[in-house]
């Protein structure tokens, strides 16, 4: 019974150290990029692991409107034709260049949407890349790793306390 | 005449313990979460354009249905991208599994131990041959659950992970039996695990060749099958394919694991 538990929490280790390395297992960019009339959104959806790194552009413009939204909020968006009601991740005005790291609060789909802040067609093109580690996987990595190893402090404890028990 | 094992737990916990020990299964846990995970933040890479034209004409329902769709392909595209990515790990394994628990064992006189007892030969054979399906097939299950369970939430399709699960058994049980036949026929690790490896590989590129006849296309590799089916693209075979492929792997497996305990009964020990 004991061995069996000792090979469980083993096992727990293994799959927690696993997750931390894999989350720095790189997974490339992409980049699409289009143009946007006045008062409508285009934009991408996309998967996520963990935190993004995003480089935005746009061109000739006076100004662009960014938008992150989450899987929810995107199909609350996309059901009432606007934004309202939805709490965007990240909500900022780029005016020709924007690079920095969108905090992911948990893997899933999510969406970046564009549209002009003024009255023009505007030109937009992203750069989506994920930082390592993807924290969704290094933050898995670090809860199971930490179970394993109490688990086997636990039986090292436990057997520790055995061992008087026996010599009585 | 040998009466039937009392214990098969018994049997299963001394097979357990001396071929699967620390850190066997979890180096294969391991190596098979990596598999899984780079498979499917490979599928990440995919992504989809939407747009929104606010004014009292809109109606997203469209739109929502296509990323709804986009949801449901990405979980079975990354479900059905690692079971493809443990097909090539698999082909490797499985013979070296063999070539170890059963015919390393012919040459250093373990069976010869092991029969001693009251077992019979055919319920050896099988809880050998069974620790390594069933061993292989939960990890490999269990690793590409956690991937899309932990890092694609939302709704499953149901019908796509089960086709793609049920593939991927099959071509276990298939690559597992018929590596059985080979361990017999040799009775040497060296010979079952060379012989083996080749064969399967070389077995996949027949698979994957255009001018082998689709259901020996289908038998030799279910799960490129069912991948294909459940990921769509721009050849998406037919559900009736993909059925003749699982069962037709699982039924070469039977097939072959039957010949096997024949041959296991038969051979000099």
């Amino acid at each position: 019974m004991a061995s069996a538990a000792g090979r469980i929490t083993k096992l727990v280790t293994m799959i927690g150290i696993t997750f931390l390395l894999v989350s720095f297992i790189p997974s490339g960019s992409f980049g699409p990029g289009s143009f946007v009339d006045y008062g409508t959104y285009e934009g991408t959806v996309f998967g996520a692991v963990g935190n993004i790194h995003v480089n935005i552009s746009t061109y000739n413009s006076s100004g662009l409107q960014v938008y992150v939204l989450d899987y929810d909020d995107l199909t609350s968006a996309l059901e009432n034709g606007s934004l309202e009601g939805t709490d965007p991740l990240m909500s900022i005005e780029v005016l020709s260049n924007y690079s920095g790291i969108i905090e992911i609060p948990h893997p899933g789909l999510y969406a970046i949407l564009f549209t002009p802040t003024y009255n023009e067609t505007v030109y937009w093109d992203v750069q989506i890349s994920r930082p390592l580690p993807h924290t969704g996987a290094f933050h898995v990595g670090l809860v199971v790793t930490a179970l394993g190893i109490a688990g086997m402090i636990l039986l090292k404890v436990e057997g520790h306390l055995r061992i008087p028990d026996l010599q009585r | 005449m040998k009466r039937p094992p009392e214990n098969l737990r018994e049997i299963w916990e001394l097979e357990f313990n001396q071929f699967y020990s620390f850190p066997v299964v979890e180096g294969i846990v391991a190596i098979f979460l990596a598999i899984a995970f780079a498979s499917t933040i490979g599928i990440f890479g995919s992504h989809m354009g939407v747009y929104i034209e606010p004014g009292p004409t809109w109606n997203g329902t469209a739109v929502i249905e296509s990323v709804s769709e986009y949801r449901r392909t990405v979980t079975a595209s990354a479900y059905a991208s690692s079971a493809l990515g443990f097909a090539q790990i698999l082909a490797f394994l499985i013979p070296l599994f063999l070539a170890s628990t059963l015919a390393g064992r012919f040459e250093d006189g373990t069976l010869q131990t092991y029969l001693s007892y009251p077992i019979q030969r055919s319920t050896l054979l099988m809880v050998k041959v069974s620790g390594v399906i069933v061993v292989l097939g939960t990890v490999a299950t269990f690793a590409s659950l956690s991937m899309i369970f932990l890092f694609i939430p939302g709704s499953k399709d149901a019908f796509s992970i089960l086709l793609v699960t049920s593939a991927l058994w099959a071509f276990i049980i298939l690559l597992t039996s018929g590596t059985t036949l080979i361990s017999i026929a040799t009775r040497s690790g060296a010979a079952t695990a060379i012989i083996g490896i080749i064969l399967w590989y070389a077995a996949q590129m027949i698979a994957g060749s255009q001018a082998t006849p689709s259901t020996v296309r289908a038998v030799l590799n279910p799960i490129s099958l069912a991948s294909s089916y459940v990921a769509g693209g721009l050849v998406v075979p037919q559900i009736t394919e993909v059925y003749v492929g699982i069962v037709g792997a699982m039924v070469v497996g039977v097939l072959a694991l039957t010949a096997s305990v024949f041959l296991f009964e038969k051979v000099e020990i």
